[in-house]
């Protein structure tokens, strides 16, 4: 347990120390104005365009930190010594996971309130969809480790994770996005966000060990 | 006319001729690629005469 | 011929899976022809019109085929990706590699035909309802397992990945499936749509249905076989290249 936490420790001062925070929630917001701006010119501003707009978002800015998850350990042999460490790989994975999940996405849950007014939702609303963020985004970040082990050993194979991840996305962008536009339509659905909950939770569940079976092919 | 079904003619012609020509497609690039591994696959057994090898069946 | 074979994995063996194939795709391409033709002119020359969808309806007879397929194919690739994981037979894992193209062209023929279908009949080629959300999440898997089979060479660490990308597809285009669907039932329900044959389809249309059927899966196996003969073919090829030339 010790162990674990000092692992723990060591990874988030790492990703806390790389400025990756600022980064990815910099190309939030400029991808949220660009895309805002975009759809601005077409005249079409309703809540339901604006809901695509921050889910879309998020999914791409996850998409983009993804390589560096395994990639730098990868290289240095660091994961090798996670792998003959007393401490499981899988554990390894969710805390890279965890890690990947603060610097990419808490920074936009906590973006989303406030930049609720220049997109055109009401703020009380901005803060349950920031909630429903919180159940669902972690699920994100566990997905994307998946990808990060499949294009571990390539140099420059962002497009192609792209190509796999983002169909994996989708079932909590669907599920997501349909809460928010009920939200904005004031209507509160229980069940939808216990069903998103539980889909959340499978997918943290189930991802850490396929991740670390795909990790050992890499070594075979 | 013998294609002539109606008012939606153009919609089955269309559709049956897209899904047949995709087929195609896939017909001829399986063809074109066992043609093309069994030209190379000559032309490595023609090429060293001696080799013992030449009698196994690939 | 040795006539005894213990079970299905006596497939496994190459050599045992070239011989009994190269004696089949003959008849695996008759019968292609046969079924495939005789169901199509059938359908599309001798059944009558619907009441409701007047003659658009002998889409049917290319669109229900397909859809079948792409669905089927993508479980018969999760299917020999796992026995390639488990097992490591290389057959396997080359039948997975194959189907994915004959799959990719049959889910976008499934789509072409559903869009060109709808335009008269719904008045729109395209809306976001459940089957055609699941359809082009299972068009880009396969995009996604076609595409990964590209980047390296030929190894037993591509085909692991290859394996567990697919794996990975079925049990997220499963749970985009239920995602959808959860939501809303969509343009696909109701009786002259909903194609569980046994409901809704008169005896009229539907033998020559099951004849295309028949013919578009043998389609698929013969393709398929040629196509994984040629694939054995050329890794023998390969090695033989690398190792018996220096």
């Amino acid at each position: 347990m010790k162990l674990n936490i000092h692992l723990f420790k060591y990874e988030m001062l790492f990703a806390l120390a790389n400025k990756s925070i600022l980064l990815s929630s910099s190309f939030f917001v400029i991808l949220i104005f660009t895309v805002g701006i975009g759809f601005g010119q077409t005249g079409d501003s309703s809540e339901k365009t604006v809901i695509a707009i921050i889910w879309i978002a998020t999914a791409l800015s996850s998409l983009l930190s993804i390589k560096e998850m395994f990639q730098n350990d990868f290289e240095d042999g660091t994961l090798d010594f996670y792998m003959l460490s007393a401490a499981t790989l899988e554990t390894i994975i969710c805390l890279k996971a965890f890690t990947h999940w603060v610097t990419t996405n808490l920074p936009i849950i906590f973006l989303i309130p406030l930049i609720s007014i220049p997109l055109g939702i009401t703020f009380y609303h901005s803060i349950l969809i920031a909630l429903v963020m919180l159940i669902s985004t972690p699920a994100l970040s566990f997905i994307s480790t998946l990808g990060a082990a499949l294009t571990l050993g390539e140099k420059g194979g962002n497009l192609l994770l792209s190509i796999f991840i983002l169909p994996t996305f989708l079932p909590i962008i669907i599920f997501g996005m349909k809460i928010s536009i009920l939200i904005t339509n004031s209507t509160y659905d229980i069940m939808a966000h216990l069903i998103l909950f539980a889909l959340s939770l499978i997918c943290l569940a189930i991802t850490p060990f396929m991740t670390s079976a795909i990790i050992k092919v890499h070594y075979s | 006319m013998i294609l002539d079904f109606g008012k939606y003619s153009l919609e089955i012609l269309f559709s049956y001729l897209s899904t047949f020509s995709l087929i195609l497609i896939l017909v001829i690039s399986t063809y074109l690629n066992s043609k093309k591994v069994k030209k190379d696959l000559d032309k490595f057994k023609n090429k060293d005469p001696n080799d013992s090898k030449k009698s196994q069946s690939i | 011929m040795i006539k005894y074979r213990k079970n299905i994995w006596e497939f496994a063996n190459p050599n045992n899976f070239l011989r009994i194939t190269d004696k089949i795709t003959p008849f695996f391409i008759i019968l292609t022809i046969i079924t495939l033709s005789t169901g199509i002119i059938w359908g599309l020359f001798f059944t009558p019109e619907d009441y409701r969808q007047g003659s658009s309806v002998k889409i049917i007879y290319v669109h229900v085929p397909t859809a079948f397929l792409a669905i089927n194919i993508y479980f018969m690739m999760f299917v020999t990706s796992v026995i390639w994981l488990i097992r490591r037979h290389h057959v396997s894992l080359i039948a997975a590699k194959s189907a994915a193209p004959i799959g990719f062209i049959m889910t976008l023929s499934a789509i072409l035909t559903g869009a060109i279908w709808g335009k008269p009949i719904w008045g729109t080629y395209w809306a976001w309802d459940p089957r055609l959300t699941s359809f082009s999440i299972l068009l880009m898997f396969y995009i996604g397992y076609i595409s990964i089979w590209q980047t390296m060479k030929f190894s037993d660490k591509i085909a692991d990945l290859s394996s567990w990308l697919c794996i990975i597809g079925s049990i997220f285009a499963l749970m985009s499936r239920y995602a959808v669907f959860f939501w809303d039932q969509g343009l696909h329900q109701g009786a002259s749509l909903s194609l569980d044959k046994k409901e809704n389809i008169d005896d009229i249309f539907y033998f020559p249905l099951l004849l295309c059927m028949a013919g578009f899966v043998f389609l698929f196996l013969t393709l398929l076989v040629i196509r994984i003969k040629t694939e054995i073919q050329k890794r023998r090829l390969n090695i033989l290249l690398s190792t018996g030339n220096t």
